[in-house]
């Protein structure tokens, strides 16, 4: 017996060895404590510096952590923040910005004019040797100057009344090296720490200069599977989960409630518009046809979102035009147009989805079912976040895949992904009309000009299927009971600044 | 232990496997719905006439998908260890009866692969091609060699020195007659309770794939990958678990039974 | 044993580890595709490819990234991650505290309870009336070690997670301020992985328990009127348990094998979920180093087991005659 346990000492301690080279891990934060929370996300950030992250997942994060000159409220409209005011000189190429007084980073610097230009500068890609993503819009910018020690003059090449939009975009300190790892921002909270496929910390930022957050710990955790969220909402390791399906929010026990509001994202099955068969117009049509939208909310959501047939979503107001039935759920028509295109036997392709979203991976299996009745066999991949970003998303090596898109609040921001030349053009929607219409519809000042420009852009997508829209999701938030202040953004985001215990 | 006990054991192991091989058979020609065919109407419907184990999410019929399911898990992991019994026991018994320097050097390399539990090293090959059927045959049949060649090479370099070979060799018989006609069947016994470990073990292993994601992709039904799914409605549809669950216990303790009853013999 | 013994059986063990680092690092060579185009998209230019190389080593000729592969073997550095852009051996260190505390809890766990178990039972099946309860006994056994644990998971954190509330699915405590806490956590994950392999292990003992029983020196003992539960403590236990030292090892290896999947179900970040993250973003460098520690565990439980199975092999061989 004592050579047993002796092998068992050993081996425990070899065993042990190896662990205490493990070193540190995080840990997360009890659930109990009445100040902090943790939050279900579904991927690994894919950057935390907010020049450079790309995902719609990462944003939502990122929103507390950094603001703009203006950001969004919960009705869609820009409020100041970084920014006390701004002007718009009256040929709509000046913008005018005065920094309001005592706005600290959370290392404790105060804002100056200075960081303001870096910001823009740097978003706009004007600075050498920094790798960000661009964003096209500020590709009109002539210059960023500093007039005074509050005061910052963008100038345009031409003038662009969207503008103010994307001066959403994170104000950070110059000088500051640290960004992807230990990020910087004026938020209402601070970071604290990311681990990879764990989770990301942040408290509260004390120095905040706007209404500070009620809660003083919030940890974004990295949830496997929505089985798995599930699991950890019942059983209070998590408090909230901001992506449910219905039939997931139904396993909920009475320790959870659910609130339902739009995603503000661009559901679509997204189909390459240069590979095989996809660059024929007829073929894509033919998918348009085939998919029955409400079909697929039935299944997945009770009914509920809002079927889209273009490239933006209701909650771009007066430019959104409603297309949905351009191409309405018809089978016949579906196998004409194939028939046309010479597929009347059908195809093979193959739709690279992200496997951690549920319900886009929901999504692609009844849509999966739904063409095989016009003889289209779809099959279907489920990959990693980070292999979609590198593969689809930027290196467009895909046949068709199934994602939510999210936009700033400007309609340029989402049309621009569907212009020839544009980075952001992943589908490869190539149609000289469109890019015409683009150019007149950013160059403009007359609103309604703009808004007429906008709505013949989306018949083109809609009329040309530049991909198989399907809707404006309804999401499903799974909220531990003892909160309250959960607020839906006309962005996609997640702000946990207005979340509190309920007294 | 009296013989009547034995081949009861056997006889549970072989009607439980042939009950499954049935379903799977009869899975290729006939389900009572189609296992892919989804209706809105008919989410999460309870165990009835029409729908024997109820429907699942998209309303698809739980025992046409349980039973394809099953002809998936027996194709794909009872082909794979076929292919790599073959390979292991012909690599193994090759080298364990000429030894020498290939020996070493094969079963060196041999243990280094098996170091390794074969479930990562099915991952591994996931890793390396893409996530298919295919890529699942594959990778089985890699991660199972290792384990029959052992076997294989300790049966023949047990026997390769007994009278029996030792005549054969004197009538003029070659030497691969010698390995494959009189020295493996009598290594039969040991070989035999080897693939039926191997073969529950790659059930095993494909069901745990098929779960983590990395097996069969959807919408093809694995008792794996119908578990994960199960497992996020047990709470409205606990039937959806239960099922798929009690059907992956049975098919493994009727494997390990067929083993068992034949070591015994 | 002998100087001989242990010098041999730790070259064959590194040799054998070699081995395996060569077959891994030159299947991961082989396979197509170029990580930094894939990485970089449409949008590469030439200094960001040769930045990019340079970072993950690429830049290096195949045989100089082989011998650093193999170094890394020992000073534990596997370069940088494909998809993190963090040092490979930073994110497993960060894994390791739950894949290894979880893999003790088990074996300990099948320790615990198998070996009493399987004792008792061997007893029990020692004896000719008893055949039917062995056969129960043989038949529960069997059926346990058909389930594979990541069932098992699901049911106890259904049961005894959500039902019965006895802990908190998905909740683990902070390693570095509660390091106890951070262990209860574990233990609905180790019991998930350890009941088939205490199921496996009472199988084990149970039948050298009764094997064992109906050698001479047993019945000699009876014979003399030593009671049943004294012939067993004092002479058939020692035999029994040397006998199974070697199967333990085989218990370590699926042990580990179990988490993997078993940290899935109850979310637990050790290294099977790192690992299954990696294969599915094709970080090929986290795969092969995961690959690498998991061979190096095995490798040296294989080598102890071994050399600790000379040592009482010796003294039972004496001690029986």
């Amino acid at each position: 017996m004592k050579r047993k346990i002796l092998f068992l000492v050993t081996l425990s301690m070899i065993l042990a060895l190896c662990g205490c080279k493990g070193g540190k891990s995080e840990g997360e934060q009890s659930s109990t404590q009445r100040d902090s929370i943790v939050v279900g996300i579904q991927n690994n950030l894919d950057s935390l510096d907010p020049h450079v992250a790309a995902a719609a997942g990462t944003k939502e994060v990122l929103f507390n952590l950094f603001e703009g000159l203006v950001k969004p409220d919960e009705k869609g409209e820009l409020i100041p923040a970084v920014a006390s005011d701004y002007k718009v000189s009256e040929d709509g190429k000046t913008y005018t910005f005065t920094l309001r007084e005592g706005v600290k980073f959370h290392n404790g610097d105060v804002v100056t004019a200075e960081d303001v230009k870096y910001s823009i500068e740097r978003s706009a890609g004007m600075i050498e040797g920094e790798t960000v993503l661009e964003i096209s819009a500020f590709k009109n910018i002539e210059s960023v100057n500093v007039v005074d020690a509050s005061t910052v003059d963008v100038v345009l090449k031409a003038a662009d009344t969207e503008l103010i939009s994307f001066m959403t975009v994170a104000i950070i300190p110059k000088n500051y090296e640290k960004q992807e790892t230990s990020p910087v921002g004026t938020g209402p909270f601070k970071f604290v720490s990311n681990t990879y496929n764990q989770n990301f910390v942040m408290e509260r930022f004390d120095d905040y200069w706007g209404n500070k957050p009620y809660l003083k710990t919030v940890t974004f955790k990295i949830v496997g599977s929505a089985s798995t969220a599930v699991t950890e909402l019942k059983s209070g390791a998590i408090d909230i989960y901001p992506y449910m399906s219905v039939d997931l929010a139904n396993q909920l026990g009475s320790n959870t409630y659910v609130v339902s509001g739009n995603t503000n994202l661009v559901q679509a099955l997204f189909l390459n518009n240069k590979v095989e068969p996809f660059n024929n117009v007829d073929v894509r049509i033919a998918l348009n046809y085939a998919v029955d939208k409400q079909g697929i909310m039935d299944m997945l959501s009770d009914g509920e979102g809002t079927a889209i047939g273009s490239g933006l979503f209701p909650g771009f107001g007066k430019y959104y035009k409603d297309c949905s039935d351009v191409h309405s759920f018809n089978v016949e028509k579906a196998k004409e147009h194939l028939k046309k295109a010479g597929y009347e036997d059908g195809f093979t392709f193959t739709v690279r989805v992200p496997s951690n979203y549920q319900y886009h991976m929901d999504t692609a299996l009844v849509i999966k079912d739904m063409l095989a009745d016009v003889n289209v066999n779809m099959e279907i991949e489920g990959i990693e976040w980070a292999t979609w970003l590198e593969d689809v998303y930027m290196g467009r090596n895909f046949d068709a895949t199934i994602v939510g898109i999210d936009a700033k609040l400007a309609p340029k921001d989402m049309m621009v992904r569907y212009t020839s030349e544009g980075g952001k053009n992943f589908v490869n929607f190539a149609s000289k009309e469109y890019d015409e219409l683009y150019e007149k519809a950013i160059a403009t000042t007359n609103e309604d000009e703009k808004v007429d420009y906008y709505h013949q852009m989306q018949d083109i997508l809609a009329n040309e299927a530049a991909s198989v829209f399907i809707q404006d999701p309804s999401m499903l938030v799974a909220i531990n009971s003892e909160l309250e202040g959960y607020t839906f953004y006309p962005v996609y985001v997640q702000d946990m600044s207005v979340v509190k215990f309920k007294d | 232990m009296n013989k009547k006990k034995i081949n009861f054991v056997l006889a549970i192991g072989i009607i439980l496997t042939a009950f499954f091989v049935t379903i799977a058979i009869v899975s290729v020609f006939y389900t009572p719905c189609d296992p892919y065919d989804m209706s809105f109407k008919e989410k999460f419907l309870e165990p009835s006439g029409k729908h024997l184990m109820g429907t699942d999410n998209f309303g698809r019929d739980i025992f046409s998908r349980v039973m394809v399911a099953v002809k998936n898990s027996l194709v794909i992991s009872g082909s794979a260890i076929l292919i790599s019994f073959i390979i292991g026991t012909f690599v193994g018994s090759i080298t364990g009866y000429y030894g020498g320097i290939i020996d070493e050097i094969l079963m060196r390399i041999n243990d280094a692969l098996a170091s390794i539990p074969s479930i990562l090293t099915a991952m591994v090959f996931v890793a390396l091609m893409d996530k298919s059927q295919k890529t699942l045959i594959i990778a089985l049949i890699v991660a199972f060699i290792p384990s029959f060649a052992r076997v294989s090479r300790s049966q023949v370099i047990a026997l390769k020195n007994r009278d029996f070979v030792k005549s054969a060799k004197l009538s003029g018989a070659s030497n691969f007659r010698i390995i494959f006609k009189h020295i493996l069947p009598n290594g039969k016994s040991a070989l035999v309770t080897g693939l039926s470990v191997g073969f529950n073990n790659a059930i095993l292993a494909e069901a745990s794939l098929s779960f983590l994601g990395l097996g069969i992709q959807p919408p093809d039904p694995s008792i794996g990958s119908l578990l994960s799914e199960a497992q996020m409605y047990v709470a409205t549809a606990p039937y959806y678990v239960v099922f798929p669950a009690i059907v992956m216990v049975l098919m493994v303790v009727g494997v390990v039974m067929i083993g068992e009853g034949y070591g015994k013999n | 044993m002998n100087f001989k013994f242990l010098v041999k059986k730790i070259i064959t063990s590194l040799v054998t580890l070699f081995l395996l680092a060569t077959v891994t690092f030159f299947i991961f060579e082989i396979i197509p595709g170029n990580v930094v185009l894939t990485k970089l998209g449409t949008e590469a230019t030439k200094e960001s490819i040769e930045a990019m190389e340079k970072l993950y080593g690429l830049d290096k000729s195949l045989a100089d990234r082989y011998i650093q592969f193999i170094l890394g073997l020992f000073t534990g550095d596997f370069g940088i991650s494909y998809s993190t852009n963090l040092p490979v051996s930073s994110m497993i260190n960060n894994c390791l505290p739950v894949t290894i505390n979880l893999a003790i809890i088990s074996l300990v766990l099948v320790v615990v309870v198998s070996v009493p178990l399987g004792l008792f039972f061997g007893l029990i099946s020692s004896k000719k009336k008893n055949a039917k309860k062995v056969f129960a006994i043989d038949v529960t056994n069997q059926t346990f070690m058909s389930i594979p644990p990541f069932v098992i998971g699901i049911v106890i954190s259904l049961f005894f997670g959500l039902t019965l509330k006895w802990f908190v699915p998905g909740y683990v405590a902070d390693i570095n301020t509660d390091f106890t806490g951070f262990l209860w956590c574990l233990v609905p994950a180790a019991v998930s992985v350890a009941i088939p392999k205490i199921a496996m292990m009472i199988r084990f003992i149970r039948t050298s328990v009764a094997d064992e029983m109906e050698k001479n020196y047993v019945r000699l003992a009876r014979s003399k009127g030593m009671s049943e539960v004294r012939v067993l403590f004092l002479h058939v236990l020692k035999n029994v348990l040397i006998t199974n030292v070697t199967a333990l090892s085989v218990v370590v290896v699926e042990i580990f094998a179990g988490s993997v999947v078993i940290e899935q179900v109850f979310s637990l970040n050790g290294m099977g979920r790192l690992l299954i993250a990696s294969i599915s973003g094709r970080d090929y460098k986290v795969v092969s180093a995961i690959v690498m520690y998991v061979g190096i565990v095995v490798i040296l439980t294989n080598l102890l087991v071994d050399i600790l199975y000379a040592i009482v092999d010796k003294r039972t061989v004496s001690a029986d005659e």
